[in-house]
C-alpha cells in the first residue's frame, strides 16, 4: 500500500535519516520505534504531506504522493496532544472532516453521533473538549479520524499523554478498530513494549 | 525541513513585512529623522540656557518622575490587595482596570477639571497648580502599574512564599524579601512606560497644565501652531525625543530580560475575615475609586445637571459634522490599520525586529510625529490621506501585537490536523485558525478604535478647520468663554466616553466558544 523509497531528511544541518525505506501492506500496523529527536514525527508529517523531505519519494497504491496536498491524501494523522479544536464542541470536532467532504450538516451530525456511540462516548456531542479527561479526548480524536474513512492512519505517540492503565486499554482498542476497518497504520512510539503489543511489525529508527 | 502549512516561508514573510515596514518608514521614521535634522539646525546652546525653556524641560521630567514615584507607592499595596485577597467582584475590578486605557485624554482631562477645576464639584480649586496634571497622570497610569504588579504577584509560585514562611519569615518580611523582589521586573518595566507616557503626553498637559505647568510637548505645539517658530520647536523636539528614546530603550531592555512566566501554582486567595484585612480592602477600593473612578463619575454627574438649552446647543451642524467626521476618519483609519496589523502580525512570527517595530508607534510622541509629518510633507498638509495614515499609524500596533500574541499561542497541530481531515489551506484557516485568532483581532481592533476616536494631538496638527472631529470640537468649546460652552464640552465628552465604553465592552466581551484558559 504505502511505499517509502530512499527518503532523506536533515534538521539544522544534521542528517536525521538518509535512504530510509519502508513498506506498509494493506491492513498492516507498523510501529516506528526510536528515541525522541530521531525524526519519527517528522517522518509522519512527510507522509501526511505536512512537511517535505530533502530526498526520496513516497508512494501510495503505486501513485507518487509528491505535490499532493495533505487534504487530498486522505491520511488521518493523530497527534500526541490530540489537537482537538477548542472552539468546537465534541460533535463539531467529529463532524469536521465530513463537512470538508461536503456531507450535508444534518447527515454529518447523525453519522458523528453514531461514531461517538461507537467509541463509547454516546451523548458527549454537546460537551466542550476541554472538559473531557485525557482518555475521552483521545477517543474523540480517534472518532474524528475514523469517520473520514482514511486510507492510512498515522499515529504520533497517541498514548503518551495518558496514564499507564488507560494506555494499555486504549492501545488494544485502537488495534482492534484498525483491524476491523482494515486500515493500514504507522504508529510512532518510544516504548518498545507498546510497539511489540500493538504492531504487526516493528521498525527501529536510530 | 519545512512545515509547509504552519508557517509562511522566509520569502513570503519578507513580502508580508514590506507594507507595514514601508508604512512605518514613511510615516514614523522619516518624519522623525526630518525633525531631528530640523532640531539639529535649530540647536543653539543659548536656547537651552533660556530660563523659561529650561523650566519647561525640567518640569516635564519632574512631573513624569513624580508620577512614577506616586504610582509605585500607591500601586504596589493596591496590587497586593487585588492579587492576594478574595472578595466578590474581584475579577470584574481587575478587568475594569483596563477602562482608562481606552478613555480619550480630553475626557479624563475634563473629568479632572470637573472635580478640581474652577467651580469644581469637590469645592477645591487646583487650577494653576501642578496637582491637576499629576492627578490626571495618576488616573491613567495607576491602573497600568497595578495591573502589571498584580500579574507579577500572581506569577510568583506559592511554594516559594510558603518556603519563606516555613523558614521563619513573617508575612511582612516575606513580602519584602520574596514578593517585592519577584515583582521588581514587572514594576520597573511598567514604571518605564509610565515615565514615557507622562513625558510625551500631550492632551492632558494641554488641558490641565495651563500656561504655568505646560510640558515640553505643549510648548512644541505652541511654538509651531501659534508662533510659527519651527527652529526652536525642532530643537525642543530633539531634546524630547532623546529623553523618550532613552526611556523606551530602558523599557525594551527590561522587557527582554523578563522571562516568560511558566505556569505556576499561584497562592490561594486569603479570605477577608479579619478586621485588618477588611480595613485593607476598604482603603484599597477607596483609593482606587477616588483616583480612577472619580473623574469619570464627576463628569457624568455634572453632565446630568446641564441646562436644557445646552442640549439644544449641541443639536447643530457643528456637532453633526464632528460626529460624522470622527466616525468617517476612524473607519477609514481602522480599515488601513487592520490591513497593516494583520500583515505585521504574520510577518512578525519569529522576527524579533518586526516585533520591536510594532512597538515604535507606542513610544514616539504623537506631537513629534505630527510635527515631523508637517516638515516632511508640506504639500500634503491637511490632506485626508495623511491624517488617516497618521491615525492608522497610532492605531495599528494594537492589532498587530494582539494578533501576534494569538498566533504565537496557536498550536501548530490544529491547522495541521484540519489539513489531514481534508481541509484546504484556506478552509483550514477559516474553520480553525481564524476562530482562534478572532477574539485577539477583536480586542486589538477595539483598542485601535478607541485610539482613533479619541485622537487629539495629531488631529490638532494635521486637520483642517472644516474637518471638525469630536475632540477638536470639544477643544474649541473649551477655548470659548462662558458656562454654556463649558457645558457643551462636557456633554460632548460624555459622548466620547460612551464610545470608549463601547470599545471597552468589545474588548471584554467574552467569546462563547473558547477554552477558559485562553
Amino acid at each position: 500500500m504505502l511505499q517509502i523509497v530512499d527518503l532523506g531528511l536533515s534538521y539544522a544541518g544534521r542528517p536525521l535519516f538518509s535512504r530510509f525505506n519502508l513498506c506498509v501492506e494493506a491492513g498492516e500496523i507498523v510501529a516506528l520505534l526510536g528515541p525522541s529527536g530521531c525524526g519519527k514525527s517528522s517522518l509522519l508529517k512527510i507522509i501526511a504531506g505536512l512537511a517535505s523531505a530533502d530526498a526520496g519519494e513516497v508512494f501510495f497504491a503505486g501513485e507518487p504522493l509528491t505535490g499532493l496536498a495533505p487534504e487530498a491524501r486522505r491520511f488521518a494523522l493523530m497527534f500526541q496532544d490530540f489537537a482537538l479544536f477548542p472552539h468546537l464542541d465534541v460533535l463539531g470536532n467529529v463532524m469536521f472532516g465530513l463537512i470538508e467532504q461536503r456531507v450535508p450538516r444534518r447527515e454529518a451530525a447523525v453519522r458523528a453521533e453514531l461514531m461517538l456511540a461507537d467509541v463509547g462516548l454516546a451523548g458527549f456531542g454537546p460537551r466542550r473538549v476541554w472538559d473531557l479527561s485525557g482518555g475521552e479526548q483521545q477517543r474523540v480524536a480517534l472518532a474524528r479520524a475514523l469517520i473520514t474513512a482514511p486510507r492510512l492512519m498515522l499515529l504520533d505517540e497517541p498514548f503518551s499523554a495518558l496514564d499507564a492503565l488507560l494506555r494499555t486499554g486504549l492501545g488494544d482498542e485502537f488495534r482492534r478498530r484498525l483491524k476491523v476497518a482494515n486500515i493500514p497504520a504507522i504508529l510512532v512510539t518510544h516504548d518498545p513494549a507498546e510497539a511489540a503489543r500493538l504492531a504487526d511489525r516493528v521498525v527501529s529508527l536510530s | 525541513m519545512t512545515i509547509a502549512v504552519v508557517s509562511p516561508g522566509a520569502y513570503s514573510r519578507r513580502a508580508l513585512a514590506l507594507l507595514p515596514l514601508g508604512f512605518l518608514f514613511l510615516l514614523a521614521l522619516l518624519p522623525l529623522g526630518r525633525l531631528l535634522l530640523e532640531g539639529w539646525d535649530g540647536v543653539r546652546l543659548e536656547l537651552f540656557a533660556d530660563d523659561y525653556l529650561q523650566g519647561r524641560l525640567l518640569w516635564s521630567l519632574a512631573q513624569a518622575a513624580i508620577t512614577c514615584v506616586l504610582t509605585a507607592v500607591i500601586g504596589v499595596p493596591l496590587a497586593w490587595v487585588l492579587a492576594r485577597l478574595a472578595f466578590p467582584g474581584r475579577a470584574l475590578l481587575l478587568r475594569l482596570m483596563l477602562l482608562p486605557f481606552v478613555m480619550p485624554t480630553l475626557v479624563a482631562g475634563l473629568g479632572v477639571l470637573t472635580l478640581f477645576g474652577p467651580r469644581g464639584i469637590s469645592g477645591l480649586n487646583l487650577q494653576d497648580t501642578p496637582w491637576l496634571l499629576l492627578y490626571g497622570n495618576l488616573f491613567y497610569n495607576l491602573p497600568l502599574v497595578v495591573r502589571a504588579s498584580v500579574d507579577g504577584l500572581l506569577a510568583l509560585p506559592a511554594s516559594r512564599l510558603l518556603a519563606a514562611r516555613s523558614l521563619g519569615a513573617s508575612p511582612w518580611r516575606a513580602f519584602w524579601r520574596i514578593e517585592l523582589p519577584a515583582l521588581m521586573p514587572w514594576l520597573s518595566s511598567s514604571l518605564c512606560l509610565v515615565f514615557l507616557y507622562c513625558f510625551s503626553g500631550f492632551g492632558l498637559a494641554l488641558l490641565l497644565g495651563g500656561q504655568q505647568w505646560a510640558t515640553i510637548e505643549v510648548e512644541i505645539y505652541t511654538l509651531v501652531a501659534y508662533e510659527l517658530n519651527l527652529a526652536d520647536a525642532g530643537a525642543l523636539a530633539l531634546a524630547a525625543m532623546l529623553v523618550s528614546a532613552t526611556a523606551a530603550l530602558f523599557y525594551a531592555a527590561l522587557e527582554a530580560r523578563m522571562a516568560v512566566p511558566a505556569k505556576t501554582e499561584p497562592l490561594a486567595l486569603l479570605k477577608v475575615n479579619t478586621l485588618r484585612r477588611r480595613v485593607l480592602l476598604a482603603s484599597a477600593l477607596l483609593v482606587l475609586l477616588s483616583i480612577t473612578g472619580a473623574p469619570l463619575l464627576a463628569l457624568l454627574a455634572r453632565a446630568a445637571t446641564v441646562e436644557a438649552q445646552t442640549w439644544r446647543l449641541l443639536l447643530n451642524e457643528d456637532t453633526a459634522l464632528a460626529l460624522f467626521n470622527t466616525l468617517r476618519f476612524s473607519l477609514m483609519a481602522l480599515l488601513l490599520a487592520s490591513l497593516l496589523g494583520v500583515l505585521h502580525a504574520l510577518a512578525a512570527r519569529r522576527s524579533t525586529l518586526m516585533r520591536a517595530a510594532a512597538f515604535l508607534p507606542f513610544v514616539v510622541s504623537p506631537v513629534c510625529v505630527a510635527f515631523g509629518l508637517l516638515l516632511l510633507y508640506p504639500g500634503w498638509t491637511a490632506s485626508l490621506l495623511l491624517l488617516v495614515s497618521a491615525y492608522a499609524l497610532l492605531a495599528y500596533p494594537f492589532i498587530a501585537k494582539s494578533l501576534a500574541a494569538a498566533l504565537d499561542a496557536l498550536p501548530p497541530n490544529l491547522p495541521a490536523a484540519a489539513r489531514t481531515l481534508g481541509a484546504t489551506p484556506w478552509r483550514s484557516f477559516w474553520r480553525v485558525s481564524w476562530p482562534w485568532l478572532r477574539p485577539a483581532f477583536r480586542r486589538g481592533l477595539a483598542f485601535a478604535a478607541a485610539t482613533t476616536v479619541g485622537e487629539f494631538a495629531v488631529t490638532l496638527f494635521l486637520s483642517r478647520p472644516e474637518w471638525l472631529t469630536l475632540t477638536t470640537l470639544i477643544y474649541q468649546h473649551l477655548g470659548r468663554p462662558g458656562q454654556a460652552n463649558l457645558d457643551a464640552a462636557l456633554l460632548l465628552s460624555v459622548l466620547l466616553m460612551l464610545f470608549a465604553l463601547l470599545a471597552f465592552a468589545a474588548i471584554e466581551w467574552p467569546e462563547k466558544n473558547h477554552a477558559p484558559d485562553r
